[in-house]
């Protein structure tokens, strides 16, 4: 084993020399320019025709030549084939290399199924000579079709797959088509698939013989031995995928699919309520009065596609407890609604403007309110009032990770330190136009009083300003609601002897919540919270002056 | 020979005209020139991604649409706000796609981290995964 390993480091230090002293000629034996294109992937377009991709961002205006190794093999003497090399014609990270016989007294050469080569190249910008002390771009050609199964990025597409191989295609089944899988017993069964597609199909490997004609086939390399396939369902995904029928590699061979391949089920969003979900069960306490709990919770979850750039979110809240305490009271608000927003750009001072429309229906504990509102609202995002922790944290990622890249660091955000201090300050103007749909009876919430509650419209216009101040894992979070009631709406109050009043209200009523968390964990989904309220809110209006305390979980 | 003034409101008028319809047909030849380079969609991406970050170059295939996004100086959130901006940008250019190319909610942030597209690259290859031209 020692033996071989020495062998086989011996005979790539030969190599590596051999083919600088090829390409560049005694004595340059010594590179100190980088590679032009540091090859990170190749797809084996045709039996001649390979394309590379470089590491590099733009390898668009690069030439050059190069030679081709049996790897392992004849280490010392090329094959007696000329590359050339020319930029891929739509794609600027990709370079398309030509095999042709060397002289014409060569041989007709193509590439080998099942066979390993080592490209070395030599490359330039066309509009410059090769620089003598230029470094060789150099990579393994390895001509195996047996490929590896990967699910799709996008969630969004559950049960999607794609077959990527470094040979090109040439044919595979279009629409429906079966992946066949096995279990231990080496007992073969059908998957039903559908959407199957090979993404940039060689139906004549042959007649692709330049970069011309591969760039005229193929508008994007990436897709040069891509297929994919969408699993109609998860059935049988723990068996080991074995081959898909009808699928042949550029050579007419079927592919072979990678036995460490496994279909493991994908694992779907945290879920799509948990995701916008917002739980603080708070303990409260007042002078003179029996602590209560409070539950303020929100559940907003994002549904459908965007509609021209309009996002669809349902969304119910409610702040509600239990007893209530007299003079300090919860806001007892429960609201159910919906709304499309768009993120608009106007210009560079007011970057961002939000623009909800949305319907609320609005209620409280006891559902004895039933107000309907239509609540357009624009929120404001000037320059410069949106730095948070997390936004701030980026911005000072991505400096250190430009001198990094200079001192060749590998560098993540892993690693970046987040910074202290972050803010926002936001600001809105919404209306809430609508009505109290009938008359309802009010109870009181001990004894048997009892009140009708007329109906009445509503046409509120709510100016609304939000800040918050990150230190560290400590944060403080104000919004301050100012609401103006343009019509007399109606609410029914409870005295401290349980006796029922009818209340005109009309002008401002405002309304503020002013709280302190600490997160639990670094990404801030647990958080210990103490909030003050005051003011009124609607559909009661009734005076809320409290402190809370409690556990939130946001998500 | 003098012009009436009809005759100097209608030069008027052609010279406008003949001036709007050169400005305009310069505008619809350099998109349509700009459409006749045919792209990879890689290249096509990364050239959204700049647009949508106001960048002064074409991003690199590692950085991630996050930082780039902080770094791009414009005040709102990443997610959805301006997640759901470049999922509009690339349905527009990837709007002869019999399939969606991408949803917002497939775009990894530090709010949404059970989705898997956080760099450019990833970017790159969900839209050529999900790229159907009719």
């Amino acid at each position: 084993m020692n033996f071989s390993l020495s062998v086989f480091r011996a005979r790539l230090v030969a190599l590596t020399a051999f083919a600088t002293v090829v390409l560049f000629g005694p004595p340059l034996l010594r590179a100190e320019t980088p590679a032009p294109c540091t090859a990170s992937d190749y797809k084996v377009a045709a039996p001649t025709v390979i394309a590379v991709l470089c590491e590099e961002d733009d390898v668009s205006g690069l030439v050059g030549t190069g030679k081709l190794y049996d790897w392992p093999g004849a280490l010392n003497t090329p094959l007696p084939v000329d590359v050339t090399v020319t930029p891929y014609l739509n794609a600027i990270q990709w370079l398309i290399l030509e095999l042709k016989p060397s002289g014409s007294s060569a041989p007709p050469f193509s590439l080998q199924r099942g066979k390993k080569y080592k490209v070395v190249l030599a490359l330039h910008r066309s509009t410059e000579a090769l620089a003598p002390d230029a470094t060789p771009t150099a990579f393994d050609v390895e001509m195996s079709n047996t490929v590896p199964m990967s699910a799709a990025l996008s969630l969004s597409k559950n049960g999607t797959w794609e077959f990527v191989s470094h040979l090109a295609y040439k044919s595979g089944p279009e629409g429906p088509c079966t992946l066949q899988v096995q279990d231990f017993n080496a007992k073969t069964e059908d998957l039903k698939a559908k959407g199957c597609r090979v993404a940039a199909a060689i139906p004549d490997p042959k007649k692709v013989t330049s970069a011309q004609d591969l760039a005229r086939l193929v508008e994007t390399p990436e897709d040069l031995g891509s297929f994919r396939l969408v699993l109609d369902s998860n059935k049988g995904t723990q068996q080991l995928p074995f081959a898909v029928p009808g699928l042949l590699d550029i050579f007419d061979q079927p592919v072979k699919i990678d036995s460490k391949s496994q279909i493991v089920a994908e694992k779907a969003p945290a879920s799509k309520d948990s995701s916008r979900y917002y739980v603080n069960l708070n303990y409260a306490a007042g002078k003179g009065s029996k602590p209560g709990w409070v539950l303020d919770g929100k559940i907003a979850p994002v549904i459908g596609r965007l509609f021209h750039g309009y996002q669809f979110t349902p969304m119910a809240s409610g702040d509600v407890g239990q007893n209530q305490v007299s003079n300090l009271k919860y806001t007892d608000s429960i609201n159910f609604g919906a709304a499309f927003a768009h993120m608009y750009h106007p210009n560079d001072v007011l970057q961002g403007l939000l623009f909800k429309p949305g319907i609320t229906y609005e209620t409280d504990r006891e559902f004895d309110r039933h107000n309907l509102l239509a609540t357009p609202d624009l929120q404001f995002r000037f320059v410069n009032l949106y730095n948070p922790r997390q936004r701030r944290s980026a911005i000072k990622f991505a400096d250190e990770a430009e001198i990094a890249k200079v001192k060749k660091i590998l560098w993540t955000r892993a690693n970046s330190k987040p910074v202290l201090l972050g803010y926002v300050l936001d600001f809105h103007t919404g209306l809430e136009v609508g009505g109290a749909l009938k008359d309802t009876t009010v109870k009181a919430s001990d004894g048997k009083a009892t009140m009708a509650l007329p109906s009445y419209h509503i046409a509120r216009v709510v100016p609304v300003a939000h800040g918050l101040l990150e230190i560290g894992r400590f944060s403080i979070d104000v919004v301050g609601t100012a609401r103006y009631l343009t019509t007399v709406e109606n609410t029914i109050l409870e005295r401290s002897d349980h006796t029922l009043f009818l209340k005109r209200l009309h002008g401002w009523n405002a309304y503020c919540v002013f709280s302190g968390s600490w997160n639990f964990d670094p990404a801030g989904h647990f958080a210990f919270m103490v909030a003050y309220k005051d003011g009124f809110s609607p559909p009661k209006f009734s005076r809320v002056n409290t402190v809370q305390s409690g556990i939130t979980i946001k998500y | 020979m003098k012009l009436d003034r009809k005759g100097t409101w209608v030069i008027l008028a052609i010279v406008l005209a003949v001036v709007v319809g050169s400005v305009v047909g310069l505008v619809k030849f350099r998109r349509f020139h700009g459409l006749m380079r045919i792209m990879s969609v890689h290249d096509r991406v990364t050239t959204i991604v700049q647009g949508w970050a106001r960048l002064p170059g074409r991003p690199s295939d590692k950085q991630e649409l996050e930082v780039i996004w902080a770094k791009s100086g414009l005040q709102f959130e990443f997610f959805p706000y301006a997640a759901q901006d470049l999922t509009t940008k690339l349905k527009s250019e990837f709007r002869d796609s019999k399939t969606t190319v991408l949803e917002f909610t497939d775009i990894y942030a530090s709010t949404n981290s059970s989705a898997k597209i956080k760099t450019v690259k990833d970017l790159a290859t969900a839209v050529r995964q999900n790229y159907t031209p009719e």
